[in-house]
């Protein structure tokens, strides 16, 4: 399994420089450049050349090219342009604010899809399995964004029960106990990360209950249920691993749509993670921190489904990885 | 079920007939506040068609073949149709039947509430807000259509070639594809739109661009295996034996049996491809305001979601029961053209 993943990550090389080198050469083809902002039509000549020089914007384009992919091989990704600050340590500030939301709303989308989906599943064509199938449908129609403001009309404006927007109360954090400091936290993670993996689950159920369905009606499921084993068994055992394969499989493909997700989901709660980083980025031009970024997320997208790759060998014996 | 969506159409009609006969000539003009460009005078053509034939020949005579009898056998896909026919019917009609112009300013009380003479309420500068939902039924329809139709085209071209030729072409078009589908779609759209969004003054144009060419990648797989499949069977190489030239054994050949799955995936895609609209118009990013589309209808009701909460939840449903209708379309498509499914217990 070892020789596999080096491989993996061997050929995942080739797809981050393309990354890279597709998008500065996008960036490259806008009109404008990151100066804009500090340049205004009323300041002399030389100052507006010098905020160029500054930053290396006149430069021609090739040698900017070779230099950012240098820096990149360097492994440090350069400073912001507009921020004045090492991209590494922005991405260092945001990364982990995404990937504990993404890791929360990831838990909970698994845990509620696959339980809702193994109930239809034993349930099938019964009134629940009907009523959860509507409703999972129209969740997974509704737009998240929208989704998520309506959580936030109900629990924060409607209620009043949960915080709106950010990480933490911006106020009274600081002087909260450690222990008010955990429920402050936790309370600002219920609505975009329950919330929106609540939202999340409907794809994961409608999965999980084909799957499910599809593997029940096996053979070896009737005689396990002959041999007389509890039904926790028969199914917790025998069947779920068998049905988990293909939830595996799109739980890997879809880590670029879960990605795509928390841009939104961070911009609607107002949480400080790298789709906020992202977005301001790319409005600012500021090429150091769009590649620093793009980098991150081809990597994780890359590592998401190694690790689905490797989990689908766990599960099943029977996949030898090589 | 199929005649109370028999008699919503109606009611659609019935209600363009009475609102708007002496709006007609509105039907081909461009929507208020855009650009008249040749875009909406096709989209007021493809309008006028589809009120005709939405209207006059219902979808269930759409063909009496097998595949279609197995698809209105599926309740759930049957639902989908009727609800984007619907759906497509109000966009085709909108122009007779929306009370009020959706981009004038004060036509009501700012931040009204929903009334008799404004159904969903008026937003902040008191546009009138059926309207701009009725009007963003158009553009969204317009865009996850064109979108998805550039979309299938490039990526069943670009698959059809690469399994078709193989080799190096096969190889570098494959490693384009993983490398585009491994960055997550939103945010290269994020990229790609926040970087193109200055060009021309077009907006509705470039987005269905963009969208088209970030949409292809998964088509593009699809087709490449199939046409791996295909081109191994024996009557390519009859076809080839009769000496037809490589080009016509692909198009004429091999690429319509490789077309059913294309219909399954453009038919899910354009839910998805009017989701991303929504939720770039939602970031801010899409077709420039004050042209009403559903996202932004939504980013623009979330100021007031404290005090005028009705401003959201129209457009939010409304995007709701499109993807709905569009997704249940294409899961049908896929049952009804994947024999091993027929017959079988259908999912709902």
């Amino acid at each position: 399994m070892i020789p596999y993943i080096l491989r993996k990550l061997l050929l995942a090389l080739p797809l981050l420089w393309g990354v890279l080198t597709l998008t500065f050469f996008l960036i490259e083809l806008a009109p404008g450049d990151a100066s804009d902002a500090f340049i205004n039509p009323d300041m002399a000549p030389e100052t507006a050349a010098l905020v160029r020089e500054k930053w290396g914007l006149d430069r021609p384009v090739g040698e900017r090219y070779l230099l950012e992919l240098s820096t990149m091989a360097r492994g440090d990704f350069g400073r912001s342009l507009t921020q004045e600050r090492p991209v590494m340590a922005l991405i260092a500030e945001t990364l982990p604010n995404t990937l504990q939301l993404s890791a929360v709303t990831l838990l909970t989308a698994q845990l509620v899809g696959l339980s809702v989906g193994i109930l239809k599943a034993l349930r099938q064509h019964s009134r629940l399995d009907a009523a959860l199938s509507v409703a999972s449908l129209a969740l997974y129609s509704l737009p998240a964004f929208w989704l998520a403001l309506m959580l936030q009309l109900i629990f924060s404006l409607h209620w009043n029960l949960l915080p709106a927007t950010g990480m933490t109360d911006p106020v009274t954090y600081d002087y909260l106990g450690a222990f008010g400091q955990i429920e402050d936290r936790f309370a600002h993670l219920l609505l975009p990360g329950v919330g929106m993996g609540m939202a999340g689950a409907a794809a994961d159920a409608r999965l999980m209950r084909s799957s499910m369905l599809e593997v029940i009606r096996q053979d070896y499921i009737r005689t396990a249920w002959a041999k007389g084993l509890s039904g926790w068994r028969v199914i917790g055992k025998h069947a779920l691993r068998n049905a988990l394969l293909p939830v595996i499989t799109v739980l890997g493909l879809n880590l670029p749509v879960l990605f795509s997700g928390s841009v939104l989901v961070e911009y609607a709660f107002g949480w400080p993670g790298m789709g906020r980083l992202i977005v301001t980025a790319i409005e600012q031009q500021d090429t150091p921190v769009i590649l620093g970024c793009f980098f991150v997320y081809t990597l994780l997208v890359v590592l998401g489904n190694l690790l689905a790759d490797v989990g689908y060998a766990l599960v099943d014996p029977r996949i030898r990885l090589a | 079920m199929r005649k109370v969506f028999l008699a919503l159409r109606l009611a659609v009609v019935l209600w363009a007939a009475v609102a708007g006969f002496s709006r007609l000539p509105a039907l081909l003009a461009p929507a208020p506040g855009a650009t008249a460009t040749a875009l909406h005078t096709v989209i007021g053509l493809f309008a006028m068609l589809a009120t005709v034939v939405l209207a006059v020949r219902p979808s269930e005579r759409l063909g009496g073949q097998e595949v279609w009898r197995y698809f209105h056998r599926n309740r759930a896909a049957a639902f989908g149709l009727q609800g984007a026919v619907v759906l497509a019917l109000l966009a085709a009609v909108t122009p007779l039947i929306a009370p009020y112009d959706p981009v004038a300013i004060d036509v009501g009380p700012h931040l009204g509430p929903p009334t008799a003479a404004h159904w969903l309420g008026t937003d902040e500068f008191g546009r009138d807000s059926l309207s701009r939902c009725l009007y963003g039924a158009r553009i969204s329809l317009v865009i996850g259509f064109v979108a998805v139709g550039i979309a299938s085209t490039a990526g069943t071209l670009l698959g059809a070639v690469a399994g078709f030729v193989g080799g190096t072409v096969d190889a570098v078009a494959m490693w384009v594809t993983d490398l585009v589908l491994s960055l997550p779609r939103l945010v290269l759209l994020l990229a790609v739109v926040g970087i193109f969004r200055p060009v021309g003054d077009n907006r509705l144009a470039v987005m269905v661009v963009l969208l088209g060419a970030t949409g292809w990648m998964g088509v593009a797989r699809v087709v490449r295996a199939q046409v791996l499949a295909l081109r191994e069977q024996e009557f390519v190489l009859a076809a080839r034996a009769l000496g037809l030239p490589e080009w016509r054994v692909l198009l004429r050949h091999v690429l319509p049996n490789a077309l059913p799955p294309v219909l399954v995936l453009s038919s899910l895609a354009v839910g998805g491809t009017i989701l991303t609209e929504a939720a770039l118009s939602y970031l801010g990013l899409g077709v420039s305001p004050p042209t009403p589309t559903w996202g932004a209808l939504v980013s623009e009701g979330r100021e007031s979601m404290r005090t005028a909460p009705w401003l959201i939840v129209a457009p939010g449903l409304l995007i709701g029961w499109t993807v709905l209708s569009f997704n249940l379309v294409g899961e049908g498509l896929r049952d009804a053209l994947d024999p091993r499914m027929r017959g079988g217990a259908h999912d709902p």
